[in-house]
């Protein structure tokens, strides 16, 4: 590429220095870097030699000429050539204007949400601190207190669930729960008010929070008297003591504040098996994150010889902040802009194929320009000029799309993306999109120019407006480059529609239709203790099972699809030895009322689902899932037996015993791509822990289930009027959310493969038709001699078919070596799966000659005395 | 002479690789990106427009003295002319000035730059 490129210098220019340019851009090329920059640094150099191409010859016309007039007298020939034929030009510039604005509104998403730094002091030195379940306060505190590469570590529990009262209907909102060195970690600095100390985060202190400024501006109008006033939060009034800053808003939409943790989770530190919290923490100035990573560890390594009956197996891994908050998004917005780019670099070589092809009409023109003694290189510039005139045109139009449109990529978008509240076009964005415009105009216009400059002006004037051989050459080029990049689109979206086309298929283990769900908090002011829990939770259920439409209705604590999981607890087997806090033995607990198998269709498969019979007096019992019996009871009959939930009895403060009576099949508890968990179903009014104040609400309805909405409104507040429901969903959605970004994903990059597969139909046929054209007295001359149609169509074919083998070969090779970037994203579907690959290796190069056959086919209409006539 | 000045920083730093010697295309592209921590990157284009004219001003001259064993052939090897050297040694003095300036002003704290 380097060898075409330096070509195209001026000649005294290129022999002066053309192989030195060479050497040095070869070398610079081989320099290893890593894969980004590598590509940014690749993508520099060939812009700089697109430059000097550029800058040389002006330099070089710039003798007795005025460069700046030609520019001018270019741009003015580009403009006139476009209006001569308006429908090539608008189709031309919608194409670019597409490309360039979906691939720059893209890449303000990428800009914005994965390469902006975070808008906290030094973020790099910012790490979130996981492991596999929460993080318990005294946990924390040893982590705090033994590591000697952070400076600061803050606990807190995220968005936290409170009821909001007092500001109209009552209202669920989330606050943080934080410790006073959660600020210290982000160097907050409250806008207004203060923060509180760590002498106000005491357990029985006075209910605080800092409002968030978007809470502030949102509810209080900006009122520079909020602080002061109080909210009432969960039943307590809370005083607002200040005003957040506006970046603190980056850890979950609806947060409206932080609060005390002591105060309001008073239990949070009470022991070290209470995993609630969630870590941050700011590195010590330089050090390397691997370092506070292998220290973590090693800590929390001896806290889990220390405690083996809380720690053991809970192993800590810190990771940068950045990752943390946007590494789920990352990899599909990077796919989304790659596969876009791709879109554009396609329409770009489709429309320089067609600037080739066009420019056989001009050959006359160009001709005669070279005969009056225009230079090769005022030729070059003057196609140069045309190429980048359009696209910057396009670029104009692209980039003022992106602009305008930006925003409604997020709501395509199918999760919540963090950090768009504050999402601007930014300048990198800007630059991007004028460096893509110049990159396409480089490309349409030198391609073109490349062909001129083979061309000497006596073959030009010579050849009359037959195409030259090496013009044909660039067709080809082009039909196989289009064709190997559409091919990739298409093995890429294959692959994301077959894997969502598995996922979506994947057993749930319930009905998923005519179900209405709904989740409610009781809130601990008033309910901190199980009767008045139990009553209200089983009045719900009462009423709701007498209103019209519904079928059955039941509770469970957690349902199937909740993220979340659902609280576990290691269990302990009658009978069997005590094997110790291990994880092996650990299952989730499922609390229901009401037939909560027949709401959601769940089959049990042996003994009998729990009833209406299993209450508070009945002797306690449990139903097992499927993988729980897999896990304890291999071999075995579980029913009749008897396992316990350790430590869930407040009464006795020992284990909660329950007998099995039935087993259940396995759910998709957490996602649709995981199986389900060991879990446990006990009867919630059976239950003998005081602090399972959560629960959904499910309803099996006749029609549609979304119509009962109301409904279940009002049969909830005719228990308690101040209760607040939140997430009111029909499972159908849920589910249909579970499978939100693979669902996005194939759809979206099918679309970008269906919109390359038009482009290659649509540069093919025009490129055959041109062909054709070009060969018009030849055609007329074979079929007045007597060829059959057939063989003129082949021969006009051939045009097409060599190019199109080569592309499509290239692009199942280019697809195999990009397609393993997919890995992570595929569902059961390997990324060379033999399947997708066959059909989109015949399906695209069938597609792409029925295009060029149509044009072909015209060859045989050739009248023989008109086409030779026309000479 | 003067009128020249300032130089760009591209020129400036392309004159000051070859003040210690000869010098060849790539070996001054690595100087200059060390000398600027990578602030100037120059690509092979870029750097051979420059070459062209300061060979055409007179600046710098190509070299045919002894090269080192195994050398590529196609490499060339420059270095500054007496006029060169002059421009440097004046644009250095200009900057030098400004600089001076700068401190006086109390742009510069003590001990920086």
């Amino acid at each position: 590429m380097a060898r075409r490129l330096i070509e195209l210098l001026p000649a005294a220019f290129r022999a002066e220095f053309g192989s030195e340019i060479e050497a040095v851009f070869l070398d610079r090329w081989a320099e290893p870097r890593g894969p980004l920059g590598g590509f940014r640094h690749r993508l520099a150099l060939v812009g700089d030699l697109c430059l000097t191409i550029a800058r040389e010859h002006r330099a070089e016309t710039r003798i007795g000429a005025r460069p700046m007039q030609n520019l001018w007298l270019d741009l003015k020939h580009t403009v006139r050539w476009l209006a001569r034929s308006p429908g090539f030009a608008v189709a031309a510039l919608l194409t670019l204007a597409l490309g360039i604005g979906a691939t720059t509104a893209m890449f303000s998403l990428v800009d914005g949400v994965l390469l902006r730094p975070l808008p906290f002091a030094e973020p790099d030195r910012l790490a979130f601190i996981t492991r596999e379940g929460d993080v318990s306060l005294p946990d924390g505190e040893d982590w705090r207190n033994q590591s000697r590469t952070f400076q600061s570590i803050g606990l807190f529990a995220r968005a936290w669930k409170f009821d909001l009262t007092g500001l109209g209907e009552p209202e669920p909102v989330l606050a943080h729960a934080v410790e006073p060195g959660f600020f210290d970690v982000l160097r907050l600095k409250p806008v207004r008010g203060r923060l509180f100390t760590a002498a106000e985060n005491q357990v029985g202190g006075a209910h605080l929070i800092v409002v968030t400024s978007g809470f502030w501006s949102a509810r209080m109008s900006r009122d520079p008297a909020a602080v002061g006033r109080t909210l009432t939060l969960s039943g307590n009034p809370a005083t607002i003591i200040g005003v957040l800053p506006p970046e603190a808003d980056f850890l979950g939409d609806g947060v409206i504040g932080i609060v005390p943790i002591a105060v309001e989770l008073p239990w949070a530190s009470a022991n070290r098996g209470t995993n609630n919290l969630d870590a941050i923490g700011r590195l010590r100035p330089g050090v390397p994150f691997p370092e506070a990573r292998a220290e973590l560890t090693a800590i929390s390594r001896r806290l889990a010889e220390q405690y083996p009956e809380t720690n053991r197996g809970k192993i800590v891994d810190p990771m940068p902040m950045t990752e943390y908050l946007v590494g789920r998004v990352s990899a599909s917005l990077w796919l989304v802009l790659a596969a876009v780019a791709t879109l554009l670099a396609i329409a770009a070589v489709n429309l320089a194929g067609l600037l080739l092809a066009r420019a056989a009409a001009r050959q006359p023109e160009l001709a005669l320009r070279t005969a009056l003694g225009a230079g090769r290189g005022r030729l070059i510039a003057q196609l140069v000029t045309e190429g980048v005139g359009i696209a910057l045109a396009g670029g104009i139009l692209g980039v003022w799309a992106a602009l305008v449109t930006h925003r409604l990529l997020l709501s395509a978008l199918p999760e919540a993306v963090p950090r768009t509240a504050d999402l601007a076009i930014r300048w990198p964005v800007i630059l991007f999109g004028a460096g893509a415009s110049m990159l396409v105009g480089l490309l349409c216009g030198l391609i073109p120019a490349w062909q001129v400059s083979r061309t000497g002006p006596a073959v030009t004037l010579g050849s009359k407006g037959s195409a030259g051989a090496s013009r044909q050459r660039g067709l080809r080029t082009v039909v196989a480059v289009e064709v190997a990049l559409a091919m990739a689109l298409l093995v890429g979206a294959g692959l994301l529609a077959k894997s969502f086309r598995r996922l979506w298929s994947e057993p749930l283990g319930f009905e998923p239709s005519g179900v209405l769900m709904a989740e409610l908090v009781l809130p601990e002011s008033r309910y901190n203790s199980r009767l008045p829990q139990t009553q209200a939770f089983t009045r719900i259920i009462d009423r709701l099972k007498t209103v019209p439409g519904v079928r059955e209705a039941s509770f469970v604590t957690t349902g199937p699809l909740y993220a979340r999981g659902g609280i576990g607890t290691s269990i302990r087997f009658d009978g069997r030895p005590d094997i110790g806090p291990d994880r092996r033995t650990g299952a989730r607990i499922r609390f229901t009322y009401g037939d909560y198998f027949a709401t959601l269709r769940i089959l049990v498969t042996k003994g009998r689902a729990l009833g209406a019979g299993d209450d508070d007096r009945a002797p306690a019992v449990a139903v097992i899932n499927a993988t729980f019996v897999k896990a304890f009871f291999a071999g075995r009959d579980p029913i009749g037996q008897r396992i316990a939930l350790k430590s869930w009895d407040d009464d006795t403060k020992t284990d909660f015993w329950a007998t099995i009576v039935g087993v259940a099949g396995d759910i998709k508890g957490t996602s649709l791509a995981e199986g389900d968990e060991p879990a446990v179903y006990v009867p919630y009014v059976q239950r003998k822990i005081w602090w399972e104040r959560f629960g959904i609400l499910a309803l099996r309805t006749e029609g549609d289930p979304a119509a009962l909405t109301a409904a279940l409104k009002d049969a909830v507040w005719s228990v308690d009027p101040l209760l607040t429901i939140d997430g009111i969903q029909t499972l159908g959605a849920r589910r249909s959310a579970a499978a939100g970004r693979e669902r996005f994903l194939a759809v979206v990059i099918g679309l970008f493969a269906i919109l390359s597969l038009a482009l290659v139909v649509q540069g093919l046929w025009s490129i055959v038709a041109f062909a054709v054209e070009a060969r018009r007295r030849e055609f007329g001359v074979r079929m007045a001699l007597g060829a059959r149609p057939g063989s003129v169509v082949v021969l006009a074919l051939r045009q097409a078919a060599l190019p199109t083998g080569v592309g499509a070969v290239a692009g199942v090779a280019l697809a195999l070596a990009v397609t393993r970037l997919l890995r992570g994203m595929l569902f059961q579907v390997s990324p060379t799966d033999p399947g997708i690959l066959a059909a989109a290796g015949v399906a695209l190069p069938l597609i792409a000659l029925a295009a060029a056959a149509v044009p072909a086919w015209r060859a045989t209409r050739i009248d023989p005395l008109t086409a030779i006539r026309a000479e | 002479m003067q009128t020249k000045l300032p130089l760009s920083p591209q020129v400036f730093h392309i004159l000051l690789s070859l003040a210690p010697g000869e010098g060849h295309g790539y070996g001054i592209i690595l100087d200059v990106e060390r000398a600027t921590d990578g602030s100037i990157r120059l690509g092979p284009g870029t750097l051979y427009s420059a070459l062209k004219r300061l060979l055409a001003d007179g600046l710098i001259e190509e070299s045919t003295g002894r090269r080192p064993k195994n050398d590529d052939e196609r490499r060339r090897y420059y270095r500054l002319s007496t006029a060169g050297r002059r421009l440097l040694g004046a644009e250095t003095t200009r900057l030098a000035k400004a600089v001076g300036t700068a401190r006086r002003a109390g742009v510069l704290k003590p001990g920086m730059a």
